[in-house]
């Protein structure tokens, strides 16, 4: 990693997830718990300029909680990931995957390669191999989860994230 | 680790686990407790190609959570884990166990027939790489936590992504 560049960009957005987006559910008097999610959205970092990136790793720093100025929806937030798409030329080598059984849907083509899911307690993707000529980063679904949910009709979450990209540029 | 290559590749799956697949429920009270431990099915990655692969290092990254649209099977994931068998030569041991095995409390295998990555523990690196690795297989899913809403099943999903660090046998 030592002639690596990196840069980063902040996330930060604040939402009340209601309905079929935020489930709540008690096991007993007191015991209240609760699973988030944000649907299929999205929010894309495009790259420009002259010359193609090749990416070495990603970290994802900050938390997912909630926010005590919402005016409702506060929560503890105790496990969260988001869905992170790199779009690029994935390291690939000669393989193949046993076709039956493949319970835990097993792939190697590049489609499915390059959905990533970072989050709490897993935030650091590192390669030996760049994903190369990267386009942009997508990032997806936020899955979350915890207890202590202050309203069962809504989650508040706020996102409090930075993500760094490790690079070099195509023939450095 | 300088010189090494790497590949990844996903596991992407959800599944509502019940007894057959090795769910198990109890509570202490009103507070709901879960895990899943399932021997089977082992899902293989095969490795091809002209040249033979030493394996220095392998790390998941990813998580397995619950959702709202699991609902009324959704739950806290607290801890999960599988083992991973790489098919290979192992690096030669320096050492014996002792041939009485006493005391064997730890019951100790001189090669590691598999390896458990986890949710706090996702890698793990070698110095000395497993030799000519033909197969990653993944077996033994074991998940835990908290709250399971339904008490016969918890439904949980994942996309965990699986980076091998590399180097072409002979390089």
């Amino acid at each position: 990693m030592e002639c690596l560049k990196s840069f980063s960009f902040l996330i930060n957005k604040t939402v009340n997830l209601t309905g079929a987006d935020a489930k709540t559910w008690t096991t007993g008097t007191a015991q209240h718990f609760w699973a988030a999610t944000t649907g299929a959205v999205s929010s894309t970092y495009n790259i420009e300029g002259f010359r193609n990136i090749n990416v070495y790793g990603v970290d994802l720093v900050g938390t997912v909680q909630t926010l005590a100025t919402a005016v409702s929806g506060q929560c503890i937030v105790n496990d969260w990931n988001i869905e992170l798409v790199i779009s690029g030329n994935q390291p690939l080598i000669n393989s193949n995957i046993t076709a039956s059984p493949n319970y835990y849907n097993i792939s190697n083509n590049s489609t499915n390669n390059n959905q990533f899911a970072l989050g709490r307690f897993n935030n650091t993707l590192k390669f030996a191999s760049p994903i190369e000529s990267v386009k942009f980063f997508q990032l997806g679904t936020t899955t979350a989860s915890g207890w202590g949910y202050n309203n069962s009709a809504d989650i508040n979450l706020f996102w409090n994230l930075n993500l760094v990209i490790y690079y070099d540029y195509e023939g450095d | 680790m300088d010189c090494l290559r790497s590949f990844n590749f996903a596991l992407a799956n959800q599944s509502n686990y019940d007894a057959s697949l090795g769910f198990k429920h109890w509570q202490i009270g009103t507070a709901h407790y879960w895990l899943i431990d399932q021997s089977l099915p082992n899902v293989k990655y095969l490795v091809q190609g002209f040249k033979n692969i030493n394996v220095f290092k392998i790390e998941l990254s990813g998580d397995i959570n619950s959702s709202p649209a699991f609902s009324p099977y959704e739950t806290l994931v607290q801890n999960w884990s599988w083992n991973l068998q790489v098919v290979g030569q192992n690096s030669t041991n320096v050492g014996i166990l002792a041939p009485a095995q006493s005391p064997g409390y730890m019951v100790i295998q001189e090669t590691n027939p598999f390896l458990r990555l986890s949710k706090f523990q996702p890698s793990i690196t070698f110095e000395t790489p497993i030799q000519s690795a033909k197969e990653i297989i993944f077996t033994n899913f074991y998940c835990d936590g908290i709250a399971n809403e339904t008490t016969t099943s918890a439904q949980v999903g994942f996309v965990i992504n699986v980076t091998v660090f590399y180097k072409y046998e002979g390089e």
